[in-house]
């Protein structure tokens, strides 16, 4: 009897197992959308909920965490690459669809709803649309820096008046490798070497993302730390006494980061996919995505918030992407060996 | 011959299934290992070398700080007279609930530079080796403290009532129980050692350089080398397998089968020595209440929790499915391979060995595997689904529950085994009428402690999960850039919420069955 009830409760237990998979088939129906992105969750959530809202198209997204806290979603997108699943990449930079080209994983789509983006963010080969973006700052705490002495350069961090009292994110991830490599391509790799070199003996802090950076000049413990305008923004928003300063002093200028959309080849719903990304191409798209997230529209005429400052009035650097992805390969040794790994 | 069918049979199974769930997997990224050109030899620098020995040396200086004080109090609380002792258990065991990182962020939230409590002493303090130590030795010491407590609890009373007969309390402790209950405690520091050795976050944040983040940079970021990941990953495979063997070294000392049944009634007073039982209580619960308290005085400011409830979507059905699945196929596992560990089978070492190397290999290599095998046309049913979690937290954590159920049967005498053979029951007929009965409170411990390893997970889910099959976790870290901090903190306190909820239950459940 004993035996009996207990196989029957073994039984009972194995038949959750394929109700554990039932709820999330991953067929494709035509009527839904598979987006990986690496937008943060809280800012691309809602668009993609508006996107459902006004198509009946149902989202289906996986979204990333920060890159030192996951393996992330693009490599996901790699290692999946022999069976794709998702439709539509929603980058946070231009540089990670870069490195699915290199490996045939981009159906080209020229999207007729970006007609008015800057032609620097529509390659004429179609692979990928930029859009919203992001700019790489100094973020101050006015606590710990007064006015007169707010830094303008990165170079100027290296003096030993900023000695121990900044932070940079790990240069092995995120927008801190693109940044990295973009000065790279401008400067010569051996220049960004030695200024690197020289804030690590400066007693720069290697935070474990731009994320920690804020949350390490908000706290005080630092003073001055390299972020992206949304991590910024945030700060702000959250009344953390502190100042940002974009880098237009530094030679080159200020390294603005489109976000970017892309179509995988191969995926499951191709026509709900070229939806979507006429969606997120929109103008709709860079006006909401500059009200939540203080992202720079890329589009003249797209209205622009207080607090957020127009693209046009930051000395931005003029790179080529895709050779600061190709730099982004030949740093990286250089760059785990600086990190100390 | 029908029990050494049975026992094939049951063997065969249980193999089969681990093998699919976490050898499968582990293979496939080791041959992308071997299938990089170069072999991976140079990978191996000085420096490699000296981060993996440095972790080593992390490991054990946070198991010390774990065994140190998890076993005091896991014998204090199993067997000591504490009033309200279950609940003094839960509150110190609510970190083990959370993936580490979120505690490290309750802790600078107390001791950073700004903190509640903190000044520029202790953010130093706490960013360094120093701080890392701290912070996942008292994350991890609930391990210890469950284990010690279930270990102490199957001690068969009698023994304990004839040494306090003689001896004072604490001799009784240092002779008989802890001698006894040893198993059960290795099991703890084990498992604090293999997750304080894996874990990448929080030295990440901590400013420490940890071997794993070696693997992860391969992995992670924007230069994606699953190959040059599964080289570097050999080390720690290597690693397991010494832990396992130094492991089975020790425990051929053990002196065996303990206990008929331990359900202790009367707990024990430790006269002179209470005031030190209740100090150790009072340290054990402040140092995990305390990273608690500051995620839940973020909780409280500007909305915390209404706005986590609004973001909480399916997450935590999808948490606790798949968590529900995979725990209880490997205590199902466990009372075969456990049973068998402990009873000296060398299949069943074999397949312990290779969970638990699949246990300590990086999960983002383990993850990189699983897709590489499940993602085809054909196991669609299984990628394209909550069954690839479910299967990959099996494979991941089976270890944990195959562990704790060895630990209880150790404990218990074979020969009540022998007299159901010899009375003509086959293996599964003594599994099911002796083993279990007299193990099961074992057997819940392995299936509890394995549902809260697959609960709080991020690593393995955040690369498996379906499109828009979340768990808690994985929406706390998704949200954790850039989301409110009040919402994130208001989220991990309903994971630690959801998973002691989860707990109650099976208390309840057990105590019915103890009344009936």
């Amino acid at each position: 009897m004993g035996l009996r009830r207990n196989l029957f409760l073994i039984s009972s237990w194995l038949c959750l197992l394929p109700l554990a998979g039932c709820s999330q088939c991953g067929c494709g129906s035509g009527n839904e959308v598979v987006v990986y992105t690496s937008v943060d969750q809280v800012y691309s959530e809602p668009v993609l909920r508006r996107f459902e809202r006004e198509t009946g198209i149902r989202v289906r997204a996986v979204y990333d965490t920060e890159e030192t806290k996951s393996t992330g979603v693009l490599n996901r997108l790699i290692a999946e690459a022999s069976h794709p699943r998702a439709d539509v990449f929603w980058s946070g930079d231009p540089v990670r669809p870069y490195q699915l080209v290199k490996r045939g994983l981009i159906a080209p789509y020229r999207s007729p709803a970006a007609d008015g983006l800057p032609s620097l963010v529509r390659p004429d080969d179609g692979t990928w649309t930029g859009f919203a973006a992001r700019a790489r700052v100094l973020l101050v705490n006015t606590r710990l820096v007064d006015g007169a002495s707010l830094p303008r350069s990165l170079a100027e961090l290296t003096a030993p008046a900023w000695r121990d009292k900044v932070a940079i994110a790990n240069p092995l991830y995120g927008t801190t490798t693109m940044h990295m490599a973009a000065l790279a391509s401008l400067w010569g790799q051996s220049r960004v070497q030695e200024l690197l070199t020289a804030l690590k003996r400066n007693g720069a802090r290697i935070a474990s993302s731009n994320g920690e950076v804020k949350r390490l000049v908000v706290a005080g413990e630092v003073a001055v730390g390299l972020t992206d305008t949304d991590d910024a923004h945030e700060a702000l928003k959250g009344g953390a006494p502190v100042t940002v300063i974009y880098p237009d002093d530094e030679p080159g200028g200020t390294l603005v980061i489109p976000t970017s959309a892309v179509i995988i080849k191969g995926g499951p719903n191709p026509t709900a996919a070229r939806r979507l990304v006429d969606y997120l191409v929109s103008a709709a798209v860079e006006e909401q995505m500059a009200k939540s997230a203080a992202h720079m529209p890329l589009r003249p005429g797209v209205p622009v918030p207080a607090g957020v400052r127009p693209v046009s009035d930051i000395k931005a650097m003029n790179v080529d992407y895709a050779a600061v992805a190709e730099q982004i390969e030949r740093m990286q040794p250089w760059l785990r060996g600086w990190v100390g790994l | 011959m029908t029990v050494n069918w049975q026992r094939t049979a049951a063997f065969a199974v249980a193999a089969f299934v681990l093998v699919v769930a976490a050898g499968v997997p582990l293979l496939a990224v080791v041959l992308q290992g071997i299938a990089r050109p170069g072999g991976g030899g140079e990978l191996f620098t000085a420096r490699a070398l000296e981060l993996f020995t440095g972790s080593i040396l992390l490991a054990g200086q946070v198991t010390s700080f774990a065994v140190l004080l998890g076993v005091s109090l896991g014998v204090v609380l199993g067997l000591g007279r504490i009033p309200g002792r279950r609940v003094w258990l839960a509150l110190h065991a609510m970190p083990v609930f959370l993936p580490p990182l979120l505690l490290a962020l309750g802790w600078f939230h107390l001791l950073g530079r700004e903190g509640l409590l903190g000044n520029v002493q202790t953010s130093e303090w706490l960013f360094a080796r120093s701080g890392l130590v701290f912070v996942l030795g008292s994350t991890l010491t609930p391990l210890v403290t469950l284990c010690t407590f279930f270990g102490v609890r199957g001690v068969e009373p009698a023994l304990v009532d004839a040494g306090r007969i003689v001896a004072r309390p604490v001799t009784v402790m240092a002779r008989i129980v802890i001698p006894l209950a040893w198993p059960a405690m290795a099991v703890g520091a084990l498992l604090v050692f293999t997750l304080s050795f894996a874990e990448v976050a929080v030295p990440m944040f901590l400013r420490v350089q940890v071997y794993p983040a070696t693997v992860f940079a391969r992995l992670g970021g924007l230069v994606y080398a699953p190959g040059e990941a599964a080289v570097l990953a050999l080390p720690v495979v290597l690693l397991a397998l010494v832990i396992v063997a130094a492991e089975r070294a020790a425990l051929r000392r053990h002196a065996g089968a303990l206990s008929a049944r331990g359900d202790r009634k009367e707990p024990l007073s430790f006269g002179a020595w209470t005031w030190f039982a209740w100090a150790l209580v009072a340290a054990g619960v402040i140092l995990s209440s305390m990273p608690l308290a500051g995620l839940l005085v973020r909780a409280m400011r500007e909305n915390g929790f209404s706005d986590a409830w609004a973001r909480l979507g399916t997450t935590a059905e999808n948490s606790l499915l798949v968590a529900c699945v995979a725990a209880t196929v490997a205590a199902l596992l466990a009372a075969v391979i456990g049973h068998g560990l402990a009873r000296g089978s060398l299949l069943a070492r074999w397949i312990d060995a290779l969970a638990l190397a699949a246990f300590l290999t990086p999960a983002a290599v383990t993850g990189v595997g699983a897709i590489v095998t499940w993602n085809r046309p054909a196991t669609a049913w299984i990628y394209g689904t909550m069954a690839i979690l479910s299967l990959c937290l099996l494979g991941r954590y089976a270890v944990v529950a195959i562990r704790v159920f060895q630990a209880g049967v150790l404990q218990r005498p074979v020969s009540h085994e022998e007299a159901a053979a010899v009375g003509g029951a086959g293996y599964l007929h003594r599994i099911a009428g002796v083993v279990v009965p007299e193990s099961w409170r074992s057997l819940i411990a392995a299936w509890l402690l394995c549902l809260v390893f697959c609960l709080r997970d991020v690593e393995t889910a955040i690369l498996l999960y379906p499109p828009g099959g979340e768990t808690l976790p994985v929406r706390i870290f998704t949200l954790e850039a850039n989301g409110p901090e009040p919402t994130v903190a208001a989220l991990a306190l309903f994971h630690v919420a959801l998973t002691l909820a989860a707990l109650a239950l099976l208390a309840a459940l057990a105590r019915g069955r103890r009344t009936a």
